[in-house]
C-alpha cells in the first residue's frame, strides 16, 4: 500500500487539500496521503486554493457592496 | 434538608424576577430605522442562540440520564465518523451565513454616511460635548447641567439625574445628519441608545456615523468611554425638533452669537464680573478646583491663596487661556467666549479670601486670545 502510486494525481490531490481546509478527513485517506512520497504537490495545491480562496472572499465582499449601494 | 441545598439559587432567581421586569436589559427599541433593524438582528439571532442551546442541551441531558450507568448503558468505543464529522461542520456553517446575510446588509446600511442634509462635528472634552453645525456658524459646548448639590447627596436627584445638560444638540426631524467625531484630548465615544449611535470619538482621527430622527422629542446618552475622573458626568442630550422649529433656532442660536460678540464691547463692572465668573466657574472649574476652591490635593491645586490666582495677572491669563501642558488643566481660550473668560479669571482673583481687588475686561481677554 505504501508505494501504490499516486493514482488519479491532479484530482484526488485538490480533494485532499479540500479536505484539509474544510478540517474533515477520513482515516483511510489521510494514511493514504501522509504515505505518499512527493508533499510537494500537496504544497503547492494548498498554496493555490488558498489563494483562490482568497480572491472569492474578496470577490464575495464586493458583491455585497455592490448590493449595499444600490 | 441539606440535599435541598441546590434549589437555593433558583429560589433566589425566582424571587428576583419581578425585580427584573423594571430593569432594562435589553437593547432599546430604537427611534430610527436603522435602531429597529438593529434590535430586529439582535433578537432573531438570540432566538437562534436559544434554539441552539435547547437542542444541544436537551440531547446531552437526554442522552446523560438516558443512557446511565445504573441502567447499565456501556460506552460505545469508536473513532471517528466522517459523515458526523461533516454535519456538525456545514450546520454551523449554515446557521452562520444565514446570520451574516441580513446583519451584512445592516452594517452596509450604517456605513454609509453620503447625502447628508446636515453635518455636525461632534468633539469629545474632559468632560464635555462641543458641537460645530458646519457651514452654519454655530458652535458650542454641552455641559452637565445637574446641580452639584444633587450629585454631593445634599438634595434630592432629579428625573434626569446626570443625563441633562445646559445646551443639547438639536436636530432636524426626518433629516439625514451626519457627525464626525473627534476629541481634544482622549478617547470618548458618543452614544444615544435610541439612535443606535455609538461612536468612539479620538484625538486626531475623524470617525463618521449618522442618523435620521423620527420624532421630535429628548433623547439622552452618555459617554460610553472611560475618559477620566468626571467620565460619568458628560452626558449626551438630543433634541429633535420639527424642521421649521429647527430653523427658527438656528437662526436664534446665530443672533445670540452676534449679542454674545456684542457684549464683550461693553463694559462690565467688578460685581457684574463676580457674579457672572462664579457661573462660569462653577460649570467650567469647580469638577476639578471644586467650588471654595481648595482643590483636590495631590490631584488638582487649590486656587484660593494660589500664587497663581493672588499673584501677577498675566501668568493667571495665560494658564486659563492656554492651559498647561501635562496637566489636566486645559485651553479654556477656545472653549469660553471672552465676556466668560473675563469673569471668571475676576472671580478666582477675588473669592475665596483672594481679594487682590483685581478686575480684568473681555476687551483685555479679546485682545490676548487671537
Amino acid at each position: 500500500m505504501a508505494k501504490e502510486p499516486d493514482k488519479g494525481g491532479l484530482l484526488k490531490t485538490l480533494q485532499s487539500v479540500l479536505a484539509a481546509m474544510f478540517g474533515v478527513q477520513s482515516e483511510r485517506r489521510r494514511r493514504e496521503d501522509f504515505s505518499s512520497e512527493k508533499p510537494w504537490r500537496f504544497i503547492l495545491a494548498g498554496l493555490i486554493v488558498a489563494a483562490a480562496f482568497v480572491i472569492f472572499v474578496m470577490l464575495l465582499v464586493r458583491w455585497a457592496l455592490s448590493l449595499g449601494a444600490a | 434538608m441539606i440535599k435541598r441545598i441546590w434549589l437555593l439559587p433558583w429560589i433566589g432567581l425566582l424571587v428576583s424576577l419581578p425585580a427584573a421586569a423594571a430593569w432594562q436589559v435589553n437593547l432599546s427599541p430604537g427611534s430610527t430605522e436603522i435602531a429597529r433593524d438593529i434590535r430586529e438582528l439582535h433578537m432573531i439571532i438570540f432566538w437562534i442562540c436559544v434554539a441552539i442551546g435547547v437542542v444541544v442541551f436537551g440531547v446531552m441531558f437526554w442522552s446523560i440520564i438516558h443512557h446511565r450507568k445504573s441502567r447499565g448503558a456501556e460506552a460505545h468505543h469508536f473513532h471517528e465518523n466522517t459523515f458526523v464529522e461533516i454535519l456538525w461542520t456545514l450546520i454551523p456553517f449554515g446557521i452562520l451565513i444565514a446570520m451574516a446575510v441580513p446583519a451584512t446588509a445592516t452594517l452596509i446600511r450604517m456605513y454609509d454616511s453620503t447625502e447628508a442634509d446636515l453635518d455636525v462635528q461632534i468633539t469629545g472634552y474632559q468632560w464635555k460635548w462641543r458641537y460645530q453645525y458646519l457651514g452654519h456658524d454655530i458652535d458650542y459646548f454641552s455641559v452637565l447641567s445637574t446641580p452639584r448639590e444633587q450629585i454631593n447627596n445634599e438634595a434630592e436627584k432629579g428625573e434626569h439625574y446626570l443625563l441633562e445638560v445646559d445646551n443639547p444638540l438639536v436636530l432636524p426631524a426626518g433629516k439625514k445628519v451626519r457627525f464626525l467625531l473627534t476629541s481634544n484630548d482622549v478617547i470618548h465615544s458618543w452614544w444615544v441608545p435610541d439612535f443606535a449611535v455609538k461612536k468612539d470619538a479620538i484625538p486626531g482621527f475623524v470617525n463618521e456615523a449618522w442618523v435620521i430622527p423620527e420624532e421630535p422629542g429628548i433623547y439622552r446618552g452618555q459617554c460610553t468611554e472611560l475618559c477620566g475622573k468626571d467620565h460619568g458626568f458628560m452626558p449626551v442630550v438630543v433634541e429633535v425638533k420639527p424642521q421649521e422649529e429647527f430653523d427658527q433656532w438656528l437662526a436664534d442660536a446665530r443672533s445670540a452669537a452676534e449679542a454674545q460678540a456684542a457684549a464683550a464691547e461693553q463694559d462690565w463692572s467688578l460685581e457684574q464680573l463676580m457674579e457672572r465668573g462664579e457661573q462660569v466657574y462653577n460649570s467650567a472649574c469647580a469638577a476639578c478646583h471644586l467650588p471654595n476652591g481648595q482643590g483636590v490635593p495631590g490631584a488638582f491645586p487649590a486656587l484660593a491663596g494660589s500664587p497663581i490666582a493672588t499673584g501677577d495677572i498675566g501668568p493667571h491669563i495665560d494658564i486659563v487661556l492656554h492651559g498647561k501642558a501635562g496637566t489636566a488643566m486645559q485651553a479654556f481660550g477656545a472653549q469660553l467666549d471672552a465676556v466668560d473668560l473675563a469673569a471668571v479669571i475676576t472671580y478666582e482673583r477675588n473669592a475665596w479670601g483672594n481679594d487682590t481687588g483685581d478686575s480684568v475686561s473681555p476687551q483685555q481677554i479679546a485682545e490676548l486670545n487671537q
